[in-house]
């Protein structure tokens, strides 16, 4: 698949806003595309630029609308599309490929057994499941650092909690329908939690401030409660 | 003594730090794809005004000071301005204009003692080439949610100081703004809405329903959103979400239970609730200052029209 102009829409949404709607409907392609697009858009450098904020199948553009009008934008970004290399139209990802260490315990997730019991799973083939994917980065958002990463195995699409927990331990890696996340930072937050990574996800002193962009890879390894407390990791203290 | 260099120096200490006092500018641009909120002033139009008095630039740090609860005292000689909510401000107990500047010197103490009921929320506190403050990520801007921007990330802190420019006294004269760009908050306010996003799903019928609807701002309104009840859209059969996607200053989105929530500058970057558009620039300044139970309506706006007084709303102030 590769990217089919016809398909994009752009459309205002505000003085200096503008969505691109790439599909209606969520696909790893659509994924890439969007990732790759976005980072072409960046190296264009444009001076009216002034947001850019991908997620599954749109991008959002803020603008200097004191520079450009809505339509002169729009030509400029459709103008952008017809000189995109081949290789940023095609849906190869050529995003990065990142590996974050994943600890499964219940020490330091709390619904690492109870989810394994719910899918009628052994905790082991839970964690097989879990971490013998490759998942697509398709928006960060929600709060710093966010991944959404799609798509788990459906024999381990877990429902959100019917309450949300008022605080989920930062590195926590939570399951979502067929989402999957880690959350960067100490936050209110409603996925269920079944293992988590030392890797720290959002640092806004350096550059980039996440490892991950949209389009990139993610795949977790697991490592050994013991190897998880040594890299600094901590046991479950969410509430 | 005339043509020495100014020098940056502890300007402005805060006395009482009230509810909350946020250093803002524009907010932190390009941060978004990172998950990051802009932040930036709630009501633009107040804090323009407020740095316009001064001769500054719009962009310049100025102190939101929320329910116009605060109370500051001056370090040196500096050239200050107050505007938004009428916070009954006053200087050593001698009452302050509202919309315009005045001196403090050194001991002097700046006072707010609280905005009265349904007039605003917003006081904006301006100083002679703003606060002087290490920008984190481009802005100034305090997002107490994304622990960023401010002095440490936070609202101001008692016995907190802040830097800014000596002003020396023989500068100094008065300013006002002119009584046809002072809003009164106390007045029910129509929202300007441009139609986008998921509008096109709504029938014509919701829509002019809508539009003919009063709506009252609730008590679970902040700077991430505005909150509006007492009235409701109906949301087209089946449409109780969308897939995620970027959400602009001033959207409005429409949650299951078909009441408002209009997105503000500490918003998330995403949502997957439907939206019917965004309302202006202008209106989202007068919406930030509406406190709960305050009556508000909508009407729609073509985006040439309000683009048209976003460009003179902000070439007037760039020219500053």
């Amino acid at each position: 698949m590769s990217l089919d102009l016809s398909q994009i829409h752009i459309e205002p949404v505000s003085e200096t806003g503008l969505m691109i709607y790439f599909a209606d409907s969520i696909s790893e392609e659509t994924a890439i595309l969007i990732g790759n697009s976005c980072s072409y858009f960046q190296s264009l450098a444009f001076e009216w630029l002034i947001e850019i904020i991908p997620s599954y199948s749109s991008l959002y553009i803020q603008y200097d609308a004191l520079q450009l009008d809505y339509l002169t934008v729009k030509q400029n970004l459709l103008a952008s599309f017809k000189t995109m290399p081949e290789a940023s139209l095609a849906a190869t990802g050529q995003g990065k490929q990142i590996e974050l260490p994943a600890c499964y315990h219940p020490e330091v997730a709390p619904d690492l057994e109870s989810a394994a019991t719910a899918l009628k799973l052994g905790v082991d083939e839970l964690i097989e499941i879990h971490s013998s994917r490759v998942y697509r980065v398709c928006a960060i958002g929600f709060a710093p650092g966010f991944a959404f990463l799609a798509s788990v195995d459906s024999r381990i699409a877990l429902p959100r909690l019917s309450t949300p927990r008022k605080k989920v331990m930062k590195g926590s890696i939570g399951i979502a329908d067929q989402q999957t996340a880690v959350y960067p930072q100490d936050s209110p937050g409603g996925w269920q939690i079944i293992a988590n990574c030392t890797t720290a996800l959002f640092n806004p002193d350096s550059e980039p401030m996440t490892p991950f962009s949209v389009g990139d890879s993610v795949r977790f390894k697991p490592v050994s409660l013991e190897e998880y407390l040594k890299s600094g990791g901590q046991r479950w203290h969410g509430e | 003594m005339v043509n020495e260099v100014p020098v940056v120096k502890p300007a402005i200490k805060v006395v009482n730090a009230g509810l909350q006092c946020l250093l803002q500018d524009k907010g932190r641009l390009g941060v978004g794809q990172s998950g990051l909120s802009q932040g930036g002033a709630a009501d633009e139009h107040a804090s323009h005004w407020a740095n316009y008095l001064l001769g500054n630039s719009s962009n310049f740090v100025v102190i939101e000071i929320a329910l116009g609860l605060a109370e500051f005292e001056a370090l040196i000689p500096v050239q200050l301005s107050i505007t938004g909510a009428n916070g009954k401000a006053t200087i050593n107990g001698q009452t302050l204009t509202n919309w315009s500047n005045f001196q403090a010197l050194p001991g002097d103490r700046i006072k707010f003692a609280g905005c009265a009921n349904g007039q605003g929320r917003f006081c904006y506190l301006a100083i002679n080439n703003g606060f002087q403050v290490t920008p984190t990520l481009g802005s100034a801007s305090t997002v107490v949610r994304n622990r960023l921007g401010g002095l440490n990330g936070g609202a101001l802190q008692q016995g907190d100081s802040l830097s800014a420019f000596e002003c020396p006294d023989f500068s100094f004269y008065t300013r006002k703004v002119p009584e046809q760009f002072i809003p009164d908050y106390t007045q029910p306010l129509k929202l300007n809405l441009i139609e986008g996003y998921q509008h096109k799903l709504f029938s014509i019928q919701s829509m002019r329903h809508f539009y003919s609807q009063d709506f009252q701002v609730s008590s679970r309104s902040d700077r991430m959103g505005f909150q509006l009840e007492k009235g409701r859209i109906q949301l087209p059969d089946n449409l109780t979400g969308i897939i995620s996607e970027g959400i602009a200053l001033g959207a409005v989105q429409i949650p299951a239970d078909g009441q408002p929530i209009i997105l503000m500058q500490d918003r998330q970057t995403l949502g997957g609730y439907p939206k019917i558009g965004c309302i202006s620039r202008q209106s989202l300044s007068q919406l930030a200052q509406r406190q709960p139970g305050s009556s508000v309506s909508f009407t729609p706006v073509s985006l040439e029209q309000a683009q048209a007084e976003w460009l003179v709303f902000n070439r007037f102030f760039s020219s500053s």
